[in-house]
């Protein structure tokens, strides 16, 4: 009765730690390591790069240039996802200044506005196949600022709005314009596939 | 005898896994708990966690912020925005990910903003004043 007794606590307790692992486990991965908290986590968890990496460098050749004088952005804090805000470069645009900045993996545009400054980011491996822009909106009067970044191949980049289509001056990798509003407002280039909203 | 010695190690056993299953308790306690401290410890708020956006737009409390931003949908396709609720602007990036900081810590409504469509979920994230935004 006893040893029964003895098995039956044994094997309880077996089912027992085996659940309560599993529910450790099951913690662990909802709250330590889940995709929705590593995303939550992501921007500010990776660690500065300290060069370009190589495959930013492959597909723009404004982060395969030199740095010259203005490109580095004046602070050493690390920027979104691992972005080193010294490796930047700076391109002059007919709607002002943006800079091109290398993360971990990552590629950003960082624009400054009336009341500070913004990042637009995504993956390196996504943004060299595509487009990646960054938009300042002024509710003042609804206006746009437009900045997009396209890859060494783009070829030309077509700026799509109501009032109809232009071809974009590209220069460094990186096209410019001011829209009346983003409503509707689409980019194409030659070299990639798809339709980019502007943002 | 032998049957206490029997009862004895199977005792001993059963405090081992029992040792076992508080460790497990413990140690998922702690990373779970661990998780959800570095993001307070970044020192920053989340807002709009899991709700979906009213009107595309989602707003956080007031309060005295250097930046915020929207990432949710990073690496995808979806223009997202990040700004400040009648700040005078805001900003938008086209591949799931936005920041907007300002050159001082002011005391706003932050918001971000899904462009796409009004059934998505966003996330925030808000820089308070002591923790610029770089």
């Amino acid at each position: 009765m006893s040893v029964s007794n003895n098995a039956r606590r044994k094997g309880g307790w077996g089912l027992a730690a085996l659940a309560t692992v599993a529910t450790g486990a099951v913690l662990v991965l909802s709250g330590g390591g889940s995709a929705v908290a590593d995303r939550l986590e992501s921007p500010s968890a990776a660690s500065k790069i300290e060069a370009v990496q190589a495959p930013q460098k492959q597909a723009y050749a404004v982060l395969e240039r030199p740095q010259q004088a203005g490109d580095a952005l004046g602070t050493t804090r690390v920027g979104p996802f691992g972005t080193n805000l010294q490796l930047a470069r700076s391109v002059e645009t007919s709607e002002g200044d943006v800079h091109v900045v290398p993360g971990d993996d990552v590629v950003c545009l960082r624009a400054e506005d009336e009341v500070g400054h913004g990042y637009a980011c995504g993956p390196t491996d996504v943004v060299e196949d595509g487009v990646l822009m960054i938009a300042l909106h002024d509710q003042s009067d609804d206006s746009v600022t437009v900045y997009g970044l396209v890859p060494d191949d783009a070829g030309d980049v077509e700026l799509t709005t109501p009032d109809g289509t232009e071809t974009l001056d590209v220069a460094d990798n990186v096209f410019s314009a001011e829209l009346d509003s983003s409503v509707g407002a689409s980019v194409q280039t030659e070299g990639t596939t798809g339709t980019y909203p502007v943002p | 005898m032998r049957h206490h010695v029997a009862s004895h190690a199977a005792g001993g056993g059963g405090w081992s896994l029992r040792r076992l299953a508080v460790l497990g308790a413990a140690l998922g306690v702690l990373l779970f708990s661990g998780g959800m401290a570095t993001q307070a410890q970044a020192g920053n708020t989340m807002y709009c966690d899991q709700q979906v956006a009213v009107g595309d737009f989602c707003y956080g409390t007031s309060q005295y912020l250097t930046g915020n931003e929207a990432f949710n949908y990073f690496g995808n396709s979806f223009p997202v925005c990040a700004g400040a609720n009648g700040y005078g602007s805001y900003i938008c990036g086209s591949l799931g990910y936005a920041k907007h900081c300002y050159a001082a810590s002011v005391n706003i409504q932050p918001g971000i903003y899904n462009n796409y469509t009004l059934t998505q979920h966003m996330y925030g994230w808000s820089y308070w004043g002591s923790d610029p935004c770089p």
